[in-house]
């Protein structure tokens, strides 16, 4: 990622573009995430990207570019669902749709044929978690220091969050249904 | 660099598994990579970027389409665009910029570029875009402003 970063900030769109490949689905999530439909989420993420060419001459490595646009993509989610919530007619019809949350895995227990018992378990693990495991899963390979920065959690709680979280899903999944949430 | 203990293979595949199903339950929209890529093609990072923030869909009196308003904002301008069908696979797009000015207009489709300019009042028209994705351009002095990539069906 590194030499498209380099290629990208030179001007070459082809880098850009595969950039774009890579990280608009680590993005989607995020911005979905944060409470968005999915038409608020796509209009989020293209315009993360749009504000990306601003600054790209002073991103220097792929963890910061990830960490940028990670913190954009939050912002810019947050900005659109408090200004749909401040213009939130009384009876609420026309806007109820945009605030509509992703999945939650308690929804998807019961709809999910093929990942029915990963639902299961990880309906049962607390938001926090959820949510740590839903950005490792996009990618795998954040330092501590992007996974603090993305969750807004401390970086000396993170270690011990990623491997509490894991360990009660692995072991949700190997059979326990022992809630000690 | 990086101290962080390294995931096992349980944890790597358990992260494999949890990627699958949400992207099984919560999919990319099948678009959305294409239309950054569009919207990226011309723009250089110098324009200000509007922002999609109301859309309305007025079903007209025949047949099924129906006519669709979009309002973007920029900091200094508002842009709304009206979108109708006419024959054939083209559509009409009508715009009214507030404040109302004369400005050059470009609506950029796949593969050429459509200019026209706004009247004193404010409004512009194209009569016959193809469907499909479009980016619109405002000049207006020495700012340059754009919508985002959007689809016109």
């Amino acid at each position: 990622m590194g030499r498209l970063l380099e290629a990208a900030r030179a001007g070459d769109r082809e880098s850009l573009n595969e950039l774009v490949r890579e990280l608009t689905p680590l993005l989607w999530h995020v911005a979905r995430a944060q409470g968005l439909d999915r038409e608020s989420s796509s209009d989020v993420v293209q315009h993360t990207w749009l504000t990306l060419l601003k600054s790209i001459s002073d991103i220097r490595s792929p963890a910061a570019l990830t960490g940028w646009l990670v913190q954009v993509t939050k912002r810019e989610a947050w900005r659109v669902a408090r200004r749909a919530r401040a213009e939130e007619p009384v009876d609420g019809a026309e806007f109820a749709d945009l605030l509509d949350r992703s999945p939650t895995p308690e929804d998807l227990a019961t709809a999910s044929e093929t990942h029915r018992e990963l639902w299961a378990a990880l309906a049962q693990l607390s938001e926090r978690c959820q949510e740590i495991l839903r950005a490792m899963a996009f990618l795998p390979e954040l330092t501590y220091t992007e996974l603090s920065a993305l969750l807004n959690i401390a970086r000396g709680s993170i270690g011990p969050m990623r491997g509490r979280c894991l360990v009660r899903l692995r072991s949700l999944l190997t059979g326990g249904v022992r809630d000690e949430r | 660099m990086n101290a962080d203990p390294p995931f096992d293979a349980a944890d790597l595949d358990v992260l494999r598994q949890l990627r699958g199903a949400w992207t099984e339950a919560d999919p990319v929209p099948p678009d959305l990579v294409e239309t950054v890529h569009f919207a990226l093609e011309l723009t250089s990072g110098t324009e200000e970027i509007m922002r999609a923030v109301e859309e309305h869909a007025l079903p007209v009196a025949k047949g099924d389409d129906s006519t669709r308003t979009i309002t973007f904002d920029g900091t200094e301008l508002t842009v709304m665009v009206s979108v109708a069908p006419a024959s054939g696979a083209a559509v009409r797009v009508d715009g009214w910029l507030t404040p109302p000015g004369v400005h050059q207009i470009e609506l950029r489709v796949q593969g050429e570029l459509l200019r026209t300019s706004s009247d004193d009042g404010g409004r512009f028209a194209f009569d016959r875009v193809p469907r499909g994705l479009v980016q619109l351009v405002v000049r207006a002095g020495g700012t340059v402003l754009v919508t985002p990539a959007m689809v016109l069906s």
